[in-house]
């Protein structure tokens, strides 16, 4: 599946992490940028977690722009999975009753 | 307790624009007379940090010395992204000096050219010059002499025609890079599609548009200026540092053709600037006098001063039949008409 537009979610403050999507203009491969104040002990980490819930969506050729002000792993995902719906149009329908989270 | 901050756009009759203006002395800047739109971000009513914007691109940009390490920078910069987003933009450049730059990486952008000591670009999209390379070597001839020329062809005239005939004479391929601006007269597509159309007796020319890379509000703002001003000669650079590093490697170009310039004294800058620099990338340069008529060169800004006074005889014979036909459109009488309303140069 691909993003149906750019979508961006999450702020540039503390503790938070500011998700940028577009398509992969290139190739198919997912790519992850990351810039990150704990880049050293989390960066594998948060990019694991990224890649995990693009996976989830089945999101191919994604490119993401990522700055992490330290957010916490439920926040990464929660900001994730936001774009992700904003770049599929899915802002507005999104069914709360049925989110998962593992 | 922590005091929210909050961002809001600012213009001269605020109470804190003296602030804003003070904050970016401070930071040994100025406010670039070309923006459209200036924030400042706060802390109750105090000023913590300021940023304006041209089209795409956030420049000026100052912070209290006392925020320096705080993340007022971040929430700042994010603050107008979102307004840019917002407006529809999908790539956001910043321009600054070269020792901010790392603090613009933090947030991520990428750089994509710098001239030493001076200013560096950077993109919000990762590689996204990069990728603009690519997209242009998908563009790649086999030929041997490969020339360019970047034309803003506002509209495009018999003088455009024949530099193109001259260059495409001169050598085995010829690329036409189109300026991609929102500030000219004609709209981009409408530029584009009269050079496509200008051209196509031709078969070894190729029209590109030009993208935010060359000659746009990220590269060279003060290239719709008249007169050049403090910041275009290094502008210039930048833009032909671009051009060589990237446009003229992807495509093997070795030859830019320009028409020489008697009377614009920022592109006569711009052509003083590519003699030096592009050189340096194997790109020769090739000034070509210009086609006259009757006791004048031909040029853009001629016929829109024609058209501005409605004398289509005149017009007529200043440029090629197509480019007249579409005047005769109602997209292109539509701009004759604000033409008539208006005395900007290009």
């Amino acid at each position: 599946m691909k993003l149906k537009k750019e979508a961006s979610a999450g702020t540039m403050d503390s503790c938070d992490i500011n998700i940028r999507l577009e398509n992969n203009p290139l190739g198919t491969t997912n790519e992850i940028h990351l810039k990150s104040i704990v880049e050293k002990q989390y960066g594998d980490h948060i990019r694991n977690l990224i890649s995990q819930v693009i996976d989830k969506y089945g999101l191919e050729s994604v490119v993401v722009n990522a700055v992490d002000r330290g957010a916490l792993d439920c926040t990464i995902k929660a900001r994730v999975e936001s774009a992700i719906q904003r770049g599929l149009d899915q802002a507005h329908t999104l069914e709360w009753s049925v989110v998962h989270h593992e | 307790m922590i005091e929210k901050t909050f961002t809001k756009e600012m213009g001269p009759e605020d109470f804190h624009w003296q602030d804003i203006l003070n904050l970016i002395e401070m930071n040994d800047i100025k406010l670039d007379p070309n923006v459209e739109h200036t924030f400042g971000i706060f802390k109750e009513d105090k000023l913590l940090g300021t940023a304006s914007t041209l089209s795409n691109t956030i420049r000026s940009i100052a912070i209290n010395s006392q925020e320096k390490g705080s993340n007022i920078l971040g929430e700042l910069i994010h603050e107008v992204m979102q307004f840019l987003y917002d407006e529809g933009y999908s790539n956001i450049f910043i321009y600054t000096k070269c020792e901010s730059a790392k603090s613009f990486e933090h947030i991520g952008f990428y750089e994509i050219e710098r001239v030493e000591s001076k200013v560096v670009l950077l993109e919000r999209k990762p590689h996204g010059i990069k990728n603009f390379a690519c997209y242009l070597k998908s563009f790649k001839t086999t030929h041997d002499h490969v020339g360019a020329i970047v034309m803003n062809g506002n509209p495009f005239t018999l003088g455009h025609q024949y530099l193109v005939e001259y260059a495409a004479s001169n050598c085995d391929f010829l690329y036409i890079f189109v300026v991609d601006s929102t500030h000219t007269s004609f709209p981009s597509d409408d530029r584009y599609k009269l050079i496509l159309s200008g051209t196509s007796h031709l078969d070894n020319v190729y029209v590109i548009k030009g993208s935010d890379y060359i000659i746009s509000d990220a590269t060279f703002p003060t290239y719709f200026l008249k007169r050049p001003e403090e910041g275009t000669q290094i502008q210039t650079e930048l833009d032909l540092k671009i051009f060589g590093h990237y446009f003229a490697e992807s495509l093997n170009i070795t030859k830019r053709f320009v028409g020489t310039e008697p009377y614009c004294g920022t592109t006569s800058l711009y052509n003083e600037q590519m003699k030096r620099i592009l050189p340096h990338y194997g790109v020769e340069i090739v000034e070509i006098p210009r086609k006259v008529f009757g006791t004048d060169a031909i040029s853009a800004s001629r016929v829109r001063v024609l058209l501005a006074k409605g004398n289509m005889k005149d017009v007529k014979k200043l440029v090629p039949e197509s480019t007249y036909q579409y005047f005769k459109t109602v997209q292109g009488k539509q701009v004759i008409e604000k033409l008539k309303d208006s005395t900007s140069r290009h």
